[in-house]
Order: C-alpha cells, then structure tokens, then sequence
C-alpha cells in the first residue's frame, strides 16, 4: 500500500510545477514535446510520493499524465495492443489508482 | 488543486494581434492539431506508441517534418507551392522548427480561411498560415493539397 501522509510542501511543489507545465505546454500538439518539458521531468524525479496529486490531478482535467505515470510505477494499466481515446487511457490510470489507493 | 494562470491567445502567438480570428471549440486533449487537419477529433496523431494516439503504418516515427508530410500522403495529400486558395482543392500547412521537427498542421477550410486545433486548448477559425507563426510552432515549412472530398484514412 502506498504512504498516505500527506506532505503539505511537496504538493505544493507538485501544484507549481504542474502550474508551469500546463501553461507552457497546453498549446502544443506533440506527445514528447509536452512531456519533456523541464517541470514534468521534476515531478518525474519526485517518484511515488507524487502519485496521489498526479492522480487527482489526472481526475480533475484530462492531460498527458500517463508518461509520468508509467515511468514512475514502472507499469501500464492499458490492455496490450488496443488503441483507445485518451479519456479511455485516463479511465485506465484511474481505476489503476484507485485499486492501489492512491485516490 | 492546480490553479494555471494560463496564458492568452495573443501572448502565444503575438501576429493573432492583428489577425482575423475566432475560437470555434471548447480546449480539449482528445485530439490534436494533426488528427484535426485530418479531419480526425476522436484521438491524437503522434508519431509515439501510445495505444492513446494514431500514426499511419509504415510512415516513419521521427517527429520529423518528412514523416508528417508521409502522413499526410496516406490521406492522397501531395506537396504543393503555396497556401493561395484553389477551388477544388483542401490545403494543409505544416509548421516546424529549424531542426526539422513537426510542430503544427492547419487545415484550410472552403472558404479559404484556415482552421486550427491548438495542443490541448481551443480550435482557432484565422485568416492566414501566418497567423500562428510563433517561437514554438517556429515557421510554416511546406504546403500540402488533395482534392476535396477524398475518401477517409482507415483509422483504428
């Protein structure tokens, strides 16, 4: 199970980079542009403690979170070879968060 | 909760100060700029893997500015001279920095203006391929043009 206590600093760092990010990348189209800008690497490198902001994150507004995801619990919840919307692929993350009680 | 002080329209791309544009949906990341050009709004094109967007098989996925005009071909797409509006014909402009990567595609619509979908945030209806012209879209880098009213791609 993961830690539940809530750290009041490091969501805020979350809550700054992620402030950054949106706004400096919402009007880009490309994947990889989006996802290597210098905020989304730091939240990246915070590891699992970050997991529960990304993921009520993730469940406030639909956005490009599945990298960080996937590299921070080495996993995807997407069933192997099927293609889905990218609400789909939130649904998927989602319920993967909330069976390992990060929402 | 995240509050982004998210930055207007005209700050992004500073020659949609003196154009002629309107908004034309709601900010979304079910599609992008590229699906959208395509005539797609159900999943973004990307030249990832990610079981959450759509490349054409066999087209390259290097994210260079080559590999999205081959995307494009799929869909009877031939490069072309300019973006002057020819009756009969739907025009693509593809943006990309000075490195050769892809950044943006703007599709022109049948009255000859422009239509645009902005990463995640709003489609634009504008004036000219110029008008997003900007540090992150870089240049408009070449022009494409089919017929109208070509068939579909097979899209998954």
């Amino acid at each position: 199970m993961p830690l539940t206590k809530h750290d009041p600093q490091l969501e805020q760092i979350f809550q700054r980079l992620t402030a950054a990010w949106k706004r400096e990348t919402k009007h880009l189209s490309r994947v990889d542009h989006v996802c290597a800008h210098p905020s989304y690497l730091q939240i990246i490198g915070m590891g699992t403690d970050v997991l529960p902001f990304i993921f009520r994150e993730l469940d406030r507004e639909t956005d490009y979170w599945f990298v960080a995801l996937e590299s921070i619990t080495r996993t995807s919840p997407a069933p192997d070879g099927m293609r889905m919307s990218v609400e789909e692929m939130a649904q998927h993350w989602l319920r993967w968060g909330r069976e390992h009680g990060y929402l | 909760m995240v509050t982004s002080d998210e930055p207007s329209l005209e700050d992004l791309f500073p020659n949609l100060a003196s154009a002629n544009y309107e908004i034309s949906s709601p900010a979304t990341r079910q599609y992008n700029c590229v699906a959208w050009a395509a005539g797609y709004d159900d999943i973004p094109w990307d030249h990832g893997s990610s079981p959450y967007t759509y490349w054409p098989r066999r087209v390259a996925r290097d994210g260079s500015v080559a590999s999205l005009i081959a995307a494009f071909a799929t869909l009877g797409y031939v490069t072309c001279d300019d973006g002057r509006f020819e009756e009969g014909f739907e025009k693509i402009a593809i943006y990309g920095q000075t490195n050769n990567d892809w950044t943006h595609a703007a599709r022109q619509l049948e009255d000859s203006r422009w239509t645009s979908k902005l990463g995640a945030r709003e489609d634009l209806a504008h004036d000219s391929p110029q008008d997003l012209v900007c540090t992150d879209y870089g240049d408009v880098v070449c022009f494409l043009k089919r017929p109208r009213a070509s068939p579909k791609a097979n899209h998954p």
